[in-house]
């Protein structure tokens, strides 16, 4: 394939961007001229004045539970396909329970482990 | 049923004998947990001998196996992996690696308010993974593999989770390594996608298998999305390499991190890339319409790597920096190396050499490091405090003028055969601008090697008002930096033990 | 190996071992010092004279390779024939008297140990001189034996005069070299070899393969070490050292290896460089004769009589020419005469030296012949063994070994360069002159100081030596007791026979008759003043002031050298240091701050300089290189 090829996309990614500036050009020159203030540019927060950080800290045991259960959910979402292919592959004679097994007990090892650690525990 | 045929071939060529170090590496990470559960009160003293007790058998098997059966040679795991010399050799220098980081953090983590095991942990699972990296043939071998190690590296980094120089050093190899993640992960697509592209005569749908993309690119070298491909992967590997101009993260990072993780990032980590470079460069890229331009692109990075790193070592104080920085000049030696193998066979073995040199001399400096620096961050890592460490230590000094003169590539020490190999490759492959650049950038290094000797062992630094306490390393801490700095010299003396390895 | 390969090797390490030894661990220890390495001494004496008697004559058996230059390989191998018999023999024998007598005249100095472990260092050289099969060897162990001279003569380092001497020595002995260092490299390049056999061989067969300047450059390393004008100024200034020393290395072994090289390596000199040779040797003869009349101080006289007797060794190598005998280059007369004379003036220079050793003992140091006298009866054993020397140094007819030797090289002069045998004839005349002068001096008369008053005779262990060397003084002449050993050099010895004989007797007794004889009448017995000095003084200024030698290389160096080399200093400073070390260095640090600035630890700047490279290695591998 040639770069040639990819002529169209440039076009796309041209007409993209001079159909912003158009946009905006036009809306510059034939659009209503505001009167500018202190007032009118500062944010608007519901009519009361912010009050503390806009970004609160969550506590970390949020993230932890969140990453162990991404971890587990991606477990079960491989051991799926896997209960699927199974019952073909035994038959075809392709060693597939053993293998799996040993994922199994790895990850068993982890949860073993995390409760140890007391990952689990909300309050300790 | 193609399918399923395809499958049990597959699963047919999975030689899992074959791939014991790995496995057992991996079992020797997940027994350090085992043993932390259950006796959680002797972990700190168990864990870290288990490690090394464990590598040390690993590696003696691994070796006498190789006397006893020889190296098995081919691929198996349908392609995924391939075995060869290169990758036993490879396997070899990161057991060795992996065996005196845990060392090394075994010193560094003592007398700290920090979880161990973990560090001990991950050191052995980025070590199996680096293991299987060097035998990968496949990119999705190379993906998770490396990944596997990147990851780890991230956690690494930012072990030291209480001091904020070590978590912003994490944050900052997290977010540039994500990137160069990027580069890589695209041009494997680019690759991919050019190799299974069905217009093309000879277009494969195994295009991540290398051997397929190699047959793919023999006729299709010029193809752009191909070429774009390749570019990328290199610039990808090349962040972890730190080579010019994807260095640029080296210094911060180095100096944040754990000494041991400095230590285990600028020997393993870089190693791990270089293996990348030979299984790609020169066994896959290596058709005539891309060494064109790999060879000249990788020249013109390996010529701005040596004068970088070594211009600005030259005026550093702080020796992480200096070592992250002395590192890059290094690199851009592996990757003349590196360039030289595509047209001299042989030069692969003067880069695994030198990556061994390497090895040895930067573990004897790092060593040193670990016992010269302080508990609190940043304490004793300026050049003024090894101020007269001659006379403080003189067994520390010693092994720091034996790393450091093997680095700089003095005579005697393996540091300059490794040099002297790469010269003659260099030479041999007619590429003479990098071998005059190289020249020029041993001799640049002296400069700042040298400096970082005197003040060790005349101790005329800025400051000797202060006074400089003495440093006491007990008897076994001695053992492995003696080992070290006594490889050092004796393969500049006598390199048929290692040649024999490398089967040079 | 066979058991000469072992014995050679062992005279290699014995000394080099006792020197190491003593360096390392006994540099306070005098006593041990001294025991270690006159042991070591003692056995290389025994080992050295076994090799001699007994040892087979050998060229290079199993050389081992050394080094490797390229396609040139320097070989370490040993070449053992008659001629270096010859010199073993001097070396062992001197050597080891040498060391005894040290044991006592450095009885009490401090730096024992130092010295001894100089002597050692230098037996070491001196022996590798004797063996190296190669002119690459002879080369560093020429340079050895200088630095162990340097060393001894600077033994009084706190004496400016010492140290100015032992430089001095040094430089003037590089100048030499320098010259026999590009005689090698030519050498190398136009024969292709520097082993000495090969040579010898080549020659052989094809004579008209020598270079007139190879020769030369050669001969160079003979002017230096051997003290030949011009660069004879060095060895009258090497008297600062201790005295046993310029007994063994400034009158026995050391200054006669130049004549040793030259015999060594005779093949290697056309008859055109011979011409050189032997006017350089004649002038030298004379020269040093004239310069010793003047001198006060016992060990001045002697190291000028030193010179002119080697004078005496190179005009008689410069006689004889080169001859080839079905093929195989032949030693000739020259050769003989010079090595028969290396040989007794060996015995009794060195004697005379360690007699001069145990007067300047006996008088605490004191050096001025006219501060000494009337030692005859206070030293008697002293006396008895310098008088044999000193009649061996005359050349006493029939009895001293000094006269048949003398008698050889004149005869050679006589029978070939008429001119040439007028100036050695004088000189033989001026040497009898000048030693009796000494000789009356120091053992006749009064005591003129309270040190000649005071001395008495010494030890056994100076004693002893003596007596030996006296022996040998007389019997080395008596060519019916040379052992077959040396055959191969002695043999050679010219012999005039008939009326030419008895002119020769004639004049050399003669000559040797006036001599002592205008020393007596002009001098007389036990003076007090040098009568010289007193009434002829403008002769007197012109002889003591040594030709103007000393002058003129000051003046050279003051005047030209200097200059230079404050020239040459400035271009250093300001170009080579200035320019390009500091500025390199200035410049390299610019850049490493420069390029630190690249280093801003802000995580976006990383990331835009990321993007940067990506984007310009990408168009230079997509554009440039593709």
């Amino acid at each position: 394939m040639e770069l040639v090829e990819y002529f169209p996309i440039l076009v796309q990614i041209l007409l993209a961007f001079v159909l912003a500036v158009v946009i905006l050009t036009v809306s510059q020159i034939f659009g209503q001229k505001i009167r500018r203030s202190l007032t009118k540019d500062s944010a608007y927060e519901c009519g009361i004045p912010s009050e503390g950080k806009s970004h609160t800290r969550f506590s970390v045991k949020f993230y932890v539970t969140a990453m162990l259960f991404i971890l587990f959910d991606i477990e079960v979402v491989f051991l799926y396909p896997w209960a699927l292919a199974f019952r073909d592959f035994l038959a075809a004679g392709i060693p597939i329970l053993l293998p799996v097994l040993f994922f199994i007990g790895v990850i068993v090892l982890g949860l073993f482990y995390e409760m140890k650690k007391g990952a689990l525990e909300w309050e300790k | 049923m193609d399918d399923l045929q395809y499958f049990k071939d597959a699963a047919a060529s999975n030689e899992w004998s074959l791939i014991w170090p790995e496995i057992s590496v991996g079992l020797l990470a997940l027994s350090l947990l085992v043993v932390e559960m259950l006796v959680p009160k002797m972990k700190n003293r168990l864990v870290p001998m288990i490690a090394m007790i464990g590598l040390s058998v690993i590696t003696v098997t691994l070796v006498l196996s190789w006397v006893g059966m020889g190296v098995s040679y081919g691929e198996s795991f349908a392609g995924l992996l391939f075995q060869s010399g290169f990758g036993e050799s490879m396997r070899l220098f990161f057991l060795l690696g992996g065996l005196f980081i845990c060392f090394l953090g075994y010193v560094t983590l003592q007398g700290r308010a920090i979880p161990r095991v973990e560090f001990f942990h991950i050191v052995l699972v980025v070590t199996a993974a680096l293991m299987l990296l060097a035998q990968s043939n496949h990119f999705v071998m190379i993906f998770i593999t490396l990944e596997t190690v990147t990851i780890g590296f991230y956690i690494l980094v930012s072990y030291f989770r209480n001091q904020p120089i070590s978590l912003e050093a994490g944050l900052k190899y997290l977010i540039l390594g994500g990137l160069s993640t990027g580069l890589l992960l695209f041009g494997i697509a680019l690759l991919y996608g050019a190799a299974g592209n069905p217009q093309l005569a000879g277009a494969t749908a195994e295009g991540l298998n290398l051997q397929a993309l190699r047959a793919f690119l023999l006729n299709h070298g010029d193809h752009t999305l191909a070429v774009a491909g390749m570019l990328l992967v290199l610039f990808g590997i090349a962040f972890k390499v730190a080579v010019f101009p994807f260095q640029i993260w080296v210094p911060d990072v180095y100096q944040g991190a754990p000494t041991a993780v400095t230590a285990f990032l600028g020997v393993c980590s870089k190693a791990a890339g270089f293996a990348l470079m030979i299984i790609l460069v020169t066994r896959t890229f290596n058709v005539e319409t891309m060494t064109s331009i790999t060879v000249p692109l990788l020249s013109l990075m390996a010529i701005f790597s040596l004068l970088y790193g070594n211009l600005t070592a030259l005026t550093q104080q702080n020796t992480k920096r200096l070592m992250g920085l002395s590192g890059i000049s290094h690199a851009g030696f592996l990757l003349a190396g590196v360039v030289a193998a595509v047209h001299v066979d042989w030069a692969v073995w003067a880069v695994v050499f030198y990556l061994f040199s390497y090895m040895f001399s930067s573990f004897a400096v790092f060593g040193v490091m670990a016992f010269v620096e302080g508990k609190n961050p940043g304490e004793g890592e300026e050049l003024i405090d090894y101020t007269g460490l001659y006379q403080r230590s003189p067994f520390l000094g010693t092994v720091l003028g034996i790393g450091l003169g093997s680095l700089a590539g003095i005579p005697p020490l393996v540091g300059f055969i490794g040099k002297a190999l790469v010269f003659i490759a260099l030479f041999q492959a007619g590429l003479y601008v990098l071998l005059l650049v190289g020249a020029l950038s041993v001799a640049i290094s002296i400069f700042y090697y040298f400096g970082w000797m005197r003040t060790a062992f005349f101790g005329d630094g800025p400051d000797t008002e202060k006074d400089y306490p003495a440093i006491e390393v007990p008897l076994p801490k001695r053992v492995p930096l003696a080992i070290i700095a006594g490889i050092t010299v004796f393969l500049g003396f006598i390199q048929v033990p290692l040649a024999a390895v490398l089967g040079l | 190996m066979s058991a000469e390969t072992l014995v050679v090797i062992l005279l290699f390490a014995l000394p080099f071992l006792s020197a190491a030894v003593i360096g390392i661990w006994f540099r306070l220890q005098g006593n041990i010092a001294a025991a270690i390495s006159v042991a070591s001494c003692g056995v290389v004496a025994l080992l050295g004279l076994w090799l001699v008697f007994f040892g087979e004559r050998s060229v290079a058996p199993a050389p081992v390779e050394w080094l490797t230059f390229g396609t040139y390989t320097v070989n370490m191998g040993y070449y053992f024939n008659d001629l270096a018999a010859l010199l073993l023999f001097i070396v062992v024998v001197v050597g080891l008297l040498v060391h005894i007598f040290s044991l006592e005249y450095m009885r009490k100095d401090e730096g024992k140990a130092r010295y001894f472990a100089g002597l050692s260092l230098f037996m070491f050289s001196m022996i590798g001189i004797v063996f190296a099969d190669n002119l690459i060897m002879i080369f560093i162990f020429w340079e050895l034996v200088g630095l162990s001279s340097f060393l001894l003569i600077n033994h009084y380092f706190h004496k400016p005069s010492a140290v100015a001497a032992s430089k001095k020595a040094f430089i003037v002995n590089r100048v030499g070299d320098f010259g026999f260092l590009i005689g090698i490299i030519w050498a190398y390049w136009h024969f292709g070899t520097v082993e000495l056999s090969v040579l010898a061989d080549m020659v052989g067969q094809d004579s008209d393969i020598l270079v007139t300047g190879i020769g030369l450059l050669l001969f160079c390393s003979a002017l230096g070490k051997s003290g030949q004008i011009p660069l004879h100024v060095w060895l009258p200034d090497a008297m600062e050292g201790p005295t046993p020393v310029s007994a063994l290395i400034h009158a026995a072994t050391m200054v006669a290896a130049g004549i040793y090289l030259l015999c060594r390596i005779y093949f290697l000199i056309p008859p055109e460089a011979l011409v050189v040779v032997l006017w350089v040797g004649v002038i030298t003869a004379l020269f040093g004769s004239l310069c010793a009349i003047t001198q006060k101080d016992i060990k001045k006289i002697l190291a000028y009589s030193t010179i002119s007797q080697l004078g005496y060794m190179v005009a008689a190598f410069g006689l004889g020419a080169l001859a080839v005998k079905n093929g195989v280059p032949v030693m000739q007369a020259g050769v003989a005469a010079a090595m028969f004379h290396l040989f007794t003036h060996a015995f009794f220079k060195a004697l005379l030296f360690l007699g001069s050793g145990s007067i300047i003992h006996a008088c605490h140091h004191e050096q001025n012949i006219y501060r000494m006298g009337g030692l005859r009866t206070k030293m008697p054993v002293t006396f008895v063994t310098f008088t044999i020397a000193y009649l061996a140094l005359i050349g006493l007819p029939f009895i001293t070994a000094g006269f048949f030797s003398k008698e050889a090289i004149l005869y050679l002069a006589f029978a070939n360069n008429k001119l040439a045998f007028l100036v050695l004839l004088f000189s033989a005349l001026l040497t009898a002159f000048y030693m009796t002068r000494l000789w009356l001096t120091v053992f006749f008369g009064a005591p003129k100081s309270e040190a000649a008053e005071e001395s008495k005779e010494n030890g056994l262990l100076i004693t002893v030596p003596l007596g030996i060397l006296a022996f040998f003084s007389i019997i080395a002449g008596w060519e019916f007791l040379h052992p077959q050993a040396f055959s191969g050099i002695l043999d050679g010895i010219p012999h005039p026979s008939g009326w030419t004989y008895l002119l020769m007797v004639a004049l050399g007794s003669g000559a040797m008759a006036i001599g002592v004889a205008a020393a007596y009448v002009y001098f007389g017995v036990g003076s007090r003043q040098d009568r010289l000095e007193r009434e002829h003084p403008g002769v007197y200024a012109f002889l003591s002031a040594k030709f103007f030698f000393d002058q003129v290389y000051n003046w050279y160096v003051k005047t030209i050298q200097e200059r230079l080399a404050l020239l040459l200093h400035f271009i250093d400073q300001i170009f080579i240091s200035g320019l390009i070390i500091r500025g390199s260095a200035g410049v390299l640090g610019l850049c490493s701050t420069g390029l630190r600035n690249l280093q801003t630890g802000n995580l976006q700047h990383y990331l835009y300089w990321i993007f940067f490279g990506v984007v310009v290695f990408w168009i230079l591998g997509r554009t440039v290189f593709s």
